[in-house]
Formats: structure tokens, C-alpha cells, sequence
């Protein structure tokens, strides 16, 4: 077999595995429509704000309701230590 | 097209005789894009998440600011807020943050307010009478609670207080409750010790959504210590969390662009003794410039091609199967508490062609401009280097 054969033959392969998880995103989409809007219902229901993803500092737990931009938040001499602030803090 | 495919023949073959290089260059390349795509795949899907999840919360948030910190609220100005033209309903929240010495966690305590409504994402259900409890379940996962089992969290006068548990937040909702502890409004107040006729903040009901902005003005104008909060703010804010501009996207995004620059530049400087003397045995053997062109672009384009292609795979499954374990660990800092991802893939066709754009095309560029260099020389002179 020619070399470009197998190029393509792996190429197409490659392809199809992109195009079977496309399918597959669409179809995890699809079923996860129902638990999406549980989730709406549980946050009209508890008032939540936020999601809980880090956890490790106020501000960084419930990011909508603390300051957007907040040098020395807890005084002055606290800077920014938590590993997840940087990854968390918004650009205005 | 004959040519061509016998060109990329040769391009195969040229490709295989320099193995461990091309090996090297498939890996470096690959990495970088499974980098960048991570990214871009977990910043999408929390994204695409949060914008639904959103749209449940409440219009508008108020707090009161003391000295530029988020103060307790007296409940007393639910009064006048509740009578603004407008607004269909308010209710004081009760909440707070707590510290668990003993599994070194941080957990929510939230306040049920209303009456208990059956959840689907709750087995069991929320707590109605004083020393009643609802958990997430990364709380539940750490103290080994379970429905009907017992909590124990110690209070503001350092006593420990015994709540039963009577409802479990499902696994599926980690992303909005895994360190929620919902108990009364009464044993929120209790708990923390909040002065009688206080809460949190409150959470305003309009429904008219193009009013919330002039009600806010008004609150502000009402009560100028108070803070307001409204829907769009909240959502925003997510919004760029998840951008491109983020933290998170550019200092990932600065690291790989910064790999794959010196990649591509070590490419566009030069070429290796062999690649010159291959180009100039093609020349005198009777290649013209434009075949040898084409060759280094089939090379170029195997090379990233396949590298883009194997990138975004792994990259996927590094975020939709394995949850985004190397990001997540960056995510989630110093959190004992963290949220499994069981994130929906989103598929952003937009930024799959961008991405591929920006690393297939520069590479491409960066084999074949050094190669028209040696091409266009006469043959003796770049086999003598």
C-alpha cells in the first residue's frame, strides 16, 4: 500500500473519531437538558448566586457578590495568595 | 493530483527517515494543542453550564457596605424596597461561610426561606423544623453523612450543634451545592448569632427585567449603604471568568503560544545540513523550485495536521472522560471541597477552526519560507552548505 494511503486512511480514521464524539457531545447535550433545569430550579428555589467550584476563599466562592476588583480585601497588607485567585478574578 | 500524491509519498518516506525528529516535533506539537484545547474545552462547557444554570438567579441581589465590606442587612428595608413600583416580591437570605476544623473544609451554610418545594435533585427533602438539615455531596462525601444520618458543626459560641440530615443533594448538582449545608432560616440566625432583625442580603423578584436597572438607581438612591446586585451583573461576570481574556485562558494560552512560537521559529530559522542537501540532490536531480515547495508544504501540513488532530482528541478526552484532572487540579488551588466535573461537551465549531487556524497555518508557513530560501539558490552551493 502506498504511504499516502495509509496517511489518509489514518487521517479519515482520526476525522471520524472527531466527528463520533461531536455526535456523541450532542447526544450527552441532549439528555442533560432535563438535569440542567433542575439545576435552574434549585437555584430559583435556595436564591443561589453562584457555582461552587473553588471553594478556598470567599471572594473566590461567591465571585458575583464580592468586590470585582479588591486589592487588599481583608487588610492592608493581604495580597492576592490563593492559587486559585489568579485563575478566577475577572478582566474588566 | 498524481504528482501530488506521489510528492506526499515522498513526503511520508522523507518524513519516516528523519523519525525521532518528526517523533519530537509530533509530540511537542500535539502537547501544545491538547493544552490549549483543555482549555478551551473546560472554559466552554463550564461556561455553556453556568449561562443555563443563571438564568435561575434571583433579579437582583442587595447588600449593605460598611466602610466598603459587605455588612448584615436589617430586614426593616424590605419594607420600602418591597413598595418600589415594580417589584413583585423580596426576601431576605440568610447565609454564611463555615469552617470546618475538622476536615479543614470551607462549607456554605444557607438559609431554606419559603416553604420546602420537592427538588429532583434532592433525595429526601429540605429542612422544615429547627435541627434540620440538607447537604451537598461533597459535604456528605467528607463527614459521612447520608440521609437520616446527623451533622455536627460547631456554632459562634463554640457549641457543637447536632442537625439531622434530611436531604442529600444528588451528585448531578456538584457544580451548584457540593458545599451547601441548607438548614432554617431560624437556625441560620441561631448558628451564626446574627443580631435579631438582620439577614445576609436580599434577593428582589421583577419581573419586568427592563425595570431592574432603574430599580436598582432607586434602591441605591433609597438606602445609599446598600449595594445592589442585578441579574445581568451576576451573568456577566461568568461570562468573562470563562472569555478568552480571563485569567485562566491567558496565562494558559500565553504558556503554549510561547512553546509553539519557539517551536516555529526554530524552524523558520533554518534548516538542518541534511534538509539542505536533500533539497539540493531534489534540485539537480531535476525537482523544479515549485515541486520542492510542495513537498516541504505536504510535510508541514502531515505534520501538523496530525498533531492538531491527535491534540484535540486527547484534549477531549482529557476534559469529557478524565474531568479535566491537570486543569482541575489548577482550578481548584487550596479547595478541600471540589466539584467532580461531569461537564456536558460543548463543541465550539468557531473555536476549533480558530485554533486550528492559528497552529496548522503558522507552521506550514514556517517549514516551506526557509525551504524557498534554499530552493531558489543554485543546487552545487547548497549540497556544499
Amino acid at each position: 500500500m502506498r504511504p499516502s494511503s495509509i496517511l489518509f486512511i489514518g487521517l479519515s480514521l482520526w476525522l471520524s473519531v472527531q466527528f463520533f464524539m461531536h455526535v456523541q457531545a450532542r447526544r450527552q447535550l441532549s439528555d442533560q437538558i432535563n438535569a440542567e433545569q433542575q439545576m435552574c430550579l434549585v437555584v430559583s428555589r435556595l436564591g443561589l448566586s453562584d457555582i461552587c467550584v473553588t471553594t478556598d476563599a470567599r471572594y473566590l466562592r461567591n465571585l458575583t457578590l464580592s468586590d470585582p476588583v479588591a486589592p487588599y480585601l481583608d487588610h492592608p497588607g493581604a495580597i492576592e495568595h490563593f492559587p486559585g485567585g489568579s485563575f478566577w478574578v475577572p478582566v474588566h | 493530483m498524481t504528482k501530488h500524491l506521489k510528492i506526499i509519498d515522498y513526503a511520508i518516506t522523507s518524513l519516516l527517515r528523519r523519525r525521532y525528529k518528526s517523533f519530537a516535533i509530533l509530540a511537542a506539537y500535539s502537547l501544545t494543542v491538547t493544552t490549549l484545547a483543555s482549555v478551551l474545552f473546560l472554559t466552554h462547557a463550564l461556561r455553556t453550564e453556568t449561562d443555563y444554570i443563571m438564568q435561575g438567579v434571583p433579579d437582583l441581589i442587595v447588600q449593605r457596605t460598611i466602610a466598603g465590606r459587605h455588612e448584615l442587612i436589617p430586614v426593616d428595608y424590605a419594607e420600602k424596597i418591597g413598595a418600589i413600583p415594580g417589584v413583585s416580591g423580596i426576601r431576605p437570605r440568610y447565609w454564611g461561610y463555615y469552617y470546618d476544623g475538622l476536615t479543614e473544609a470551607n462549607y456554605t451554610l444557607l438559609g431554606s426561606g419559603g416553604e420546602p418545594a420537592p427538588l429532583q435533585m434532592l433525595t429526601g427533602r429540605l429542612p422544615v423544623n429547627p435541627g434540620e438539615s440538607a447537604v451537598g455531596a461533597g459535604v456528605a462525601a467528607l463527614r459521612g453523612s447520608a440521609v437520616s444520618g446527623e451533622l455536627i458543626l460547631v456554632n459562634s459560641r463554640n457549641i457543637g450543634v447536632l442537625f439531622q440530615v434530611t436531604g442529600l443533594f444528588r451528585s448531578e448538582s456538584n457544580l451548584l451545592t457540593n458545599d451547601l449545608v441548607v438548614l432554617t432560616d431560624r437556625d441560620i440566625v441561631d448558628f451564626f448569632g446574627f443580631p435579631p432583625g438582620e439577614a445576609t442580603d436580599f434577593a428582589v423578584s421583577i419581573p419586568q427585567s427592563s425595570e431592574i436597572q432603574t430599580i436598582a438607581a432607586k434602591i441605591k438612591q433609597l438606602y445609599p449603604d446598600t449595594r445592589p446586585i442585578t441579574k445581568r451583573e451576576l451573568t456577566r461576570t461568568y461570562d468573562m471568568v470563562f472569555g478568552w481574556r480571563s485569567g485562566m485562558m491567558l496565562t494558559v494560552f500565553c504558556a503554549a503560544i510561547i512553546a509553539f512560537c519557539i517551536m516555529a521559529w526554530d524552524k523558520a530559522t533554518g534548516l538542518s545540513a541534511d534538509e539542505k542537501l536533500e533539497i539540493g540532490i531534489l534540485k539537480a536531480i531535476g525537482w523544479d523550485t515549485a515541486d520542492v515547495l510542495a513537498l516541504k508544504f505536504w510535510e508541514g501540513l502531515i505534520i501538523s495536521l496530525t498533531a492538531f488532530l491527535s491534540g484535540m482528541i486527547l484534549a477531549y478526552v482529557h476534559v469529557f472522560f478524565f474531568n479535566g484532572f491537570v486543569l482541575a487540579a489548577v482550578i481548584k488551588g487550596w479547595s478541600v471541597l471540589f466539584p467532580t466535573f461531569r461537564l456536558t461537551p460543548a463543541f465550539n465549531l468557531f473555536y476549533v477552526l480558530i485554533m486550528g487556524f492559528f497552529t496548522v497555518v503558522p507552521y506550514v508557513a514556517s517549514t516551506v519560507i526557509p525551504t524557498w530560501r534554499a530552493a531558489i539558490t543554485d543546487p552545487d552551493s547548497v549540497m556544499r552548505g
